[in-house]
């Protein structure tokens, strides 16, 4: 437990905090640039901590008399976040998991479980902790992708192929892990979708010594059907929408319902996230992208596909990225840091919220 | 399969529609019988024509009937149910005629075995043993054999029935002599033919190849000069009948053997479910042409051909998987590069009869991406009839139904389960889907004239 | 199989019997070779365990929870390694390990252990001694040979974790992660008696449940309907008659092989009698496909010998069969599970490749030499897909899949379901 240990100076190990200080009044605490300096500073950091992270930038800045204020100066600036990003999901979920569990703490819900007394936090206390620990959740957030990969290595078997797309560290994670273990041996198709992150992943992979082929997009359903030995399609996300659908990288839909349809083998397909990545949100309507707040073009209305450009030279390159979404029909589970989980279970992580 | 029973393709449509009357020749009613003489030759000639012309119109109406109304076929079976009603070209009533000291001790031996068969599946028709003593007396000796044989399920695939009757009606129309004042086209075939076609399907349910390869004869008969000379008439028929034994039974096994092995590549695994002549004849072809691949097969525990064909196939040097039965069906599907079946008919809407199981296994294939591939004579395509589901046509296992147990020896696999059906057809690839394969037999011939 | 279940019975009592006469090893060894010979299989594992991790809470030497922990996981795994294929072993460890945990918790509240000692334990955790090392209670398996991973798993199911006070990510976990206390003395004691009343109360459990299952019979099958019953377990057995007990309906009943040559008996004899007694028809198919049967059927009924977190079943080979034709011309399929079966995890690869059996029942290798040299695959379990099945039938009342989280949260510690005993390194 490291509760005591680091005083607010001393947490501020990242690059972005000495600025904030010396630089910024209270008033003109920017979280956009906190979220995007964060990012950049940390490319193991996933999109809801360092959403949850700016947050608690924020309140460490933001003076206030009571609680409600300050919860109401929370929203605004969460919904300025959101705002920002072309794919306000990741920063929705992180940001959505922060706002509730103050709001917990107001209704005397949140506690130290350490403390055998079980007394509840008051909302200063509570403040407190957040302000103090804000290391420890991204520690937290890293160490759930560990245990993903440690849940995740069950699934990859010897003699088998795994199919994967899109770059997700997770799911590198989970393959690396697997290589591990000598009395696997298992081979990887890489779908390369043109990013960076997606050859950078295979590159990772190689260098473990992991036999690696890659295909081009238009060989997923000539693969999935000529490769018997496919048991396992494994992808990441960058947010999981209530009804246990996922948003990923374009593409992720595509192989979803390839997986689905394309008979020969037996394949699961599988997605590695943090349960941190739940939105509440749940895509009933038409358009589903539009209706869950990406700015994507819209392809309903004949525009070139594309991410809508915004001028922000700080825009990370993840997030101009192209999304898609996948039915939890299709989506046999998920991997998350607290054990495999159905589709239809993951209404019960936001019942948490109620 | 009840229907067929009545030396189907003829008997279904003819029956079915007043212009049956155009089949005079048939009865046996002794008014019948002395209407005929009194024809002239020329009279005769025009009213084969005529008939020939009904049978064809009909023949069109089945066709497209079949497609939309089943209902006259469903209610063969059901009709059927007491006992081999509808004979060839059924006058049941009539029948019993001739033979009415059979009618006392017929009920005993019927109920007996038919007895413990549930109700839901009593339409369904079953092979007995008729005692040689109860047997018509009309009924040739070779074909006695022959229908013991049937109903002891000594010989049971279609087309080693088919076989056994041909070389039995070859027989008998060899020992054959035309009464006087009769001529052969009109009178082979009620009397003398009838009786035994009868007989063997109260041996057991005919299957489609005899039900075709019967209607093909009775065509070939009729279509026979009446002013022929019968020793001439005979060879005609004898010769005919080798022919179709060469070209339809000999040669097509070798044609699909040898079209079916081409598809097994090196280092394939191929499944097939029981024991089938042709897929063990295909399997050892391509073994011969030196490839080396897997078989597994899969049997049916409660019949166990299966474990004879996977002897056979070690012997021959191919490395096999056994499974004793259907369990863990899936995934030994999944991991085959194709599943191999034998056909015992084939439906005009595309849908294959086959041993029991198989259509389990043809779903499992398809479900697992694995593609099924039907071996099947084109002499067991039945191009009028239509079966959606496997208890319109079926027999009952008459040594496995008992009290204790029942069991239907086929069942009905819909043709979207089937990858391909290989026939002896070489023209556009022997393997092609059911479907191309009926039209193409559409096309080939006029149903009636061989 | 399911045919001579009736034959293991009075081996069970037997077997059951001469756990108080043995010693601990030696009952466990001796069910170990049972098992291991498949000479207890099915429903009869779990009453079996249960038995033996009574004995074990019983009889072996462990002063404190997590020793007592300890000594379950590892008799449980011997277990649970000797008979892979019965994946309800683990969950009545499982169930048992949660319930020490519970009765420990229960007794530290009594306790009104202060703070300080809590603290305490929480420092314990890595260092905690009495146990043996393999005995740790590994979350994962994999985590007993890992050392890689800085953090345990999160105990609870909540996405506030990565908030929370809690170190739930920050230590390794242990099987205390929960706090307990270190029982001691007059504790111990009090633990022990109520661990072993927690486990008889198992048992009860797992007699009672298929009554319990029964009891919806009639709700299920109607009047004049045609049931295809894929080779009928106990509690299938038990669910047909009380439902002939109300209706009038047919009975087929269908299994994956003829039985054995010189059987003294007809297959489910016994069961059709009982029926018919009620006036139920029963057709006993002698065909192992069943696609030409199932346009009759309206339902499918067979049991499972276990449900996984998925809705996915391992049942006895053959009803897979029955599960797809019956999906072919969509007639429900409904299973009869009691909720001792329901298993927190995911089916493994090889359970879904289905469980090889001895080949020798099926093939006479007195029939040449050519049979010696065939490989015989006889699959005794299938894995089927959870797409395949409608209903549930379980002890606490019919459940879909949809359900399942919160039954298996009911049941199974989440500290436990990690534990996988097929693969831990114990």
């Amino acid at each position: 437990m490291a509760t005591d240990e680091p005083s607010p100076s001393q947490a501020s190990g990242l690059p972005v905090r000495p600025k904030d200080q010396q630089q910024n009044e209270p008033q003109s605490f920017d979280i956009v640039r906190t979220y995007r300096d964060l990012l950049n500073s940390d490319r193991d950091i996933t999109m809801p901590v360092a959403a949850i992270e700016s947050l608690i930038e924020l309140m460490r800045e933001t003076p206030y008399n009571t609680a409600m204020e300050l919860v109401e100066k929370v929203r605004a600036e969460k919904a300025k976040l959101i705002a920002s990003a072309p794919n306000p999901l990741p920063i929705l979920a992180g940001a959505d998991l922060f706002e509730q569990y103050l709001l917990k703490s107001l209704r005397g819900q949140t506690s130290d479980t350490n403390n055998a007394s079980d007394k509840p936090l008051s909302f200063d206390e509570t403040r407190q902790h957040l302000l103090d620990n804000r290391q420890l959740f991204a520690q937290r957030a890293k160490a759930a992708r560990d245990n993903i990969a440690v849940w995740g290595t069950r699934y990859v078997s010897d003699g088998k192929v795994v199919l994967t797309m899109g770059g997700s560290r997770t799911v590198t994670k989970i393959l690396l892990r697997a290589a591990q273990d000598r009395s696997k041996h298992f081979k990887v198709i890489y779908v390369l979708d043109g990013k960076a992150r997606s050859e950078k992943a295979v590159a990772e992979l190689r260098a473990a010594d992991l036999e690696v082929e890659t295909i081009s997009m238009a060989k997923i359903a000539y693969i999935l059907g000529a490769q018997k030995k496919i048991n396992l399609v494994l992808v990441g996300a960058e947010a999981i929408t209530q009804n246990g659908g996922i948003v990923s990288g374009m593409g992720t839909a595509q192989l979803a319902a390839l997986t689905k349809s394309i008979k020969g083998g037996m394949k699961r397909f599988y997605v590695a996230a943090e349960t941190h990545k739940i939105v509440r949100k749940t895509p009933i309507a038409y358009p589903i992208l539009g209706q869950l707040g990406i700015k994507q073009k819209e392809v309903e209305k004949f525009e070139n596909l594309g991410v809508e450009t915004v001028q922000d030279e700080n825009l990370m390159l993840d997030e101009q990225d192209e999304v898609d979404y996948t039915e939890p029909d299709l989506i046999d589970g998920f991997i998350t840091e607290q054990g495999i989980k159905m589709a239809w279970q993951i209404w019960e992580f936001v019942d948490d919220y109620l | 399969m009840a229907a067929e029973t009545n030396a189907a393709p003829t008997g279904t449509p003819t029956t079915a529609t007043p212009a049956a009357a155009a089949t005079p020749a048939k009865p046996q009613a002794p008014a019948a019988a002395g209407e005929e003489p009194k024809l002239t030759p020329a009279q005769l000639k025009a009213k084969a024509k005529a008939e020939k012309a009904a049978r064809r119109a009909q023949v069109k109406d089945a066709r497209t009937a079949a497609a939309t109304v089943p209902a006259p076929q469903q209610a063969g079976p059901d009709a059927k149910g007491p006992k081999g009603k509808g004979k060839p070209d059924g006058q049941p009533g009539q029948n019993k005629g001739p033979r009415p000291s059979m009618s006392g001790p017929r009920p005993i031996i019927e109920k007996d075995p038919r007895s413990t068969i549930p109700d839901l599946f009593s339409h369904v028709p079953m092979a007995k043993r008729v005692p040689l003593s109860q047997a018509h007396k009309d009924v040739h000796p070779a074909v006695l054999a022959a229908g013991q044989q049937m109903a002891a399920f000594n010989i049971k695939d279609s087309i080693a029935r088919l076989e056994a009757t041909l070389l039995a009606f070859a027989k008998v129309i060899e020992e054959y002599e035309t009464p006087k004042g009769n001529s052969l086209s009109r009178h082979l075939i009620p009397h003398v033919l009838n009786p035994q076609i009868e007989y063997l399907t109260e041996c057991r349910p005919m299957c489609f190849a005899m039900g075709n390869a019967i209607r093909l004869l009775k065509a070939r008969i009729n279509h026979i000069d009446i002013n022929a000379p019968e020793k001439e008439a005979k060879e005609e028929l004898l010769e005919w009948i080798g022919i179709l034994i060469n070209e339809r039974i000999k040669l097509a096994e070798f044609v699909i053997a040898r079209n079916a092995a081409e598809v097994i590549k090196d280092g394939a695994t191929v499944v097939t479910y029981g024991r089938h002549r042709l897929v063990e004849k295909t399997v050892l072809k391509a073994k011969e042409s030196g490839k080396s691949f897997n078989v597994t097969v899969i049997d049916d525990p409660f019949e166990g051909g299966g474990q004879e064909l996977a002897k056979t196939l070690m012997e021959a040097g191919i490395p096999v998987l056994y499974s004793p039965n259907l369990g863990g069906l899936r995934p030994k599907v999944a991991a085959a590069s194709n599943v191999f079946i034998g056909g015992e008919a084939i439906f005009a809407n595309g849908s294959l009869n086959a041993a029991s199981g198989t259509a389990d296994v043809a779903m499992a294939a398809q479900r697992t991406g694995v593609e099924v591939i039907v071996l099947c004579e084109t002499i067991n395509f039945d191009r009028e009839r239509v079966s959606v589901d496997s208890l319109t046509y079926n027999e009952i296992d008459p040594e496995r139904s008992t009290t204790e147990s029942f069991r239907l020896l086929f069942d009905n696999t819909q043709d979207n389960y089937i990858a391909g059906v290989v026939t002896e057809f070489e023209s556009g690839g022997g393997n092609s889907p059911a479907q191309a394969i009926l039209a193409l037999l559409r096309k080939q011939e006029d149903p009636l004239i061989a | 199989m399911a045919p001579s279940h009736a034959g293991y019975a009075p081996s069970l009592d037997k077997l059951v019997k001469s756990l108080k006469g043995n010693s601990l090893e030696q009952s466990i060894e001796s069910l170990i070779f049972l098992l291991k010979r498949r000479q207890v299989s099915g429903d009869d594992c779990a009453v079996v365990t249960a038995h033996i991790l009574l004995q074990v809470v019983a009889r072996s030497k462990w002063s404190d929870v997590d020793q007592l922990l300890g000594r379950i996981q590892n008799a449980g795994a011997r277990l649970a390694r000797a008979a892979p294929h019965e994946p309800v072993i683990g969950n009545i460890v499982r169930r048992v390990l949660g319930l020490i945990r519970d009765e420990a918790s229960e007794d530290r509240n009594a306790d009104d252990l202060g703070s300080e000692t809590a603290s305490e334990i929480q420092s314990l955790a890595p260092s905690n001694p009495p146990p043996a090392q393999p005995q740790r209670p590994p979350p994962v398996p994999i985590l007993t040979r890992s050392t890689t991973i800085s953090g345990g798993l999160p105990v609870s199911k909540s996405m506030f974790n990565l908030l929370s006070v809690a170190s739930a990510g920050d230590s390794p976990m242990t099987g205390a992660s929960t706090p307990v206390s270190q029982a001691q003395g007059a504790s111990v004691h009090s633990l022990r008696s109520e661990v072993i009343d927690g486990i008889e109360e198992i048992m009860d459990e797992i007699q009672q449940a298929d009554d319990q299952i029964a009891s919806f019979a009639d709700i299920q099958i109607h009047p004049g309907e045609f049931i295809l019953a894929y080779q009928p377990t106990k509690t299938v057995e038990r669910f047909l008659v009380k439902a002939a007990s109300k209706r009038k309906f047919t009975v087929l009943i269908a299994s994956i092989a003829p039985p054995q040559p010189g059987a003294t008996e007809a297959p489910y004899a016994a069961l059709r009698k009982k029926l018919n007694a009620h006036g139920v028809t029963t057709i006993n198919l002698a065909s192992n496909g069943l696609m030409a049967y199932i346009p009759r059927v309206n339902k499918v009924i067979f049991g499972a010998k276990a449900v996984y977190q998925n809705g996915g079943l391992l049942v006895d080979s053959g009803a897979c069969i029955a599960a797809e034709a019956a999906r072919e011309f969509l007639k429900p399929v409904i299973v009869l599970s009691p909720i001792y079966k329901f298993c927190p995890e995911d089916p493994s690869d090889e359970a879904v490749i289905g469980e090889l059996g001895n080949p020798s029942t099926f093939v006479s290798y007195a029939s040449g030499p050519q049979v010696e040299e065939l490989e015989v695959e006889n699959t005794v379990t299938d894995y089927i897909p959870p797409a395949l099945v409608d209903v549930y039938i379980t002890n606490l009342g019919p459940q879909t899949r949809h359900h399942f989280a919160s039954i298996l949260a009911d049941h199974y510690k989440v500290e436990d379901i990690g534990y996988s005993l097929h693969d831990g390194e114990v």
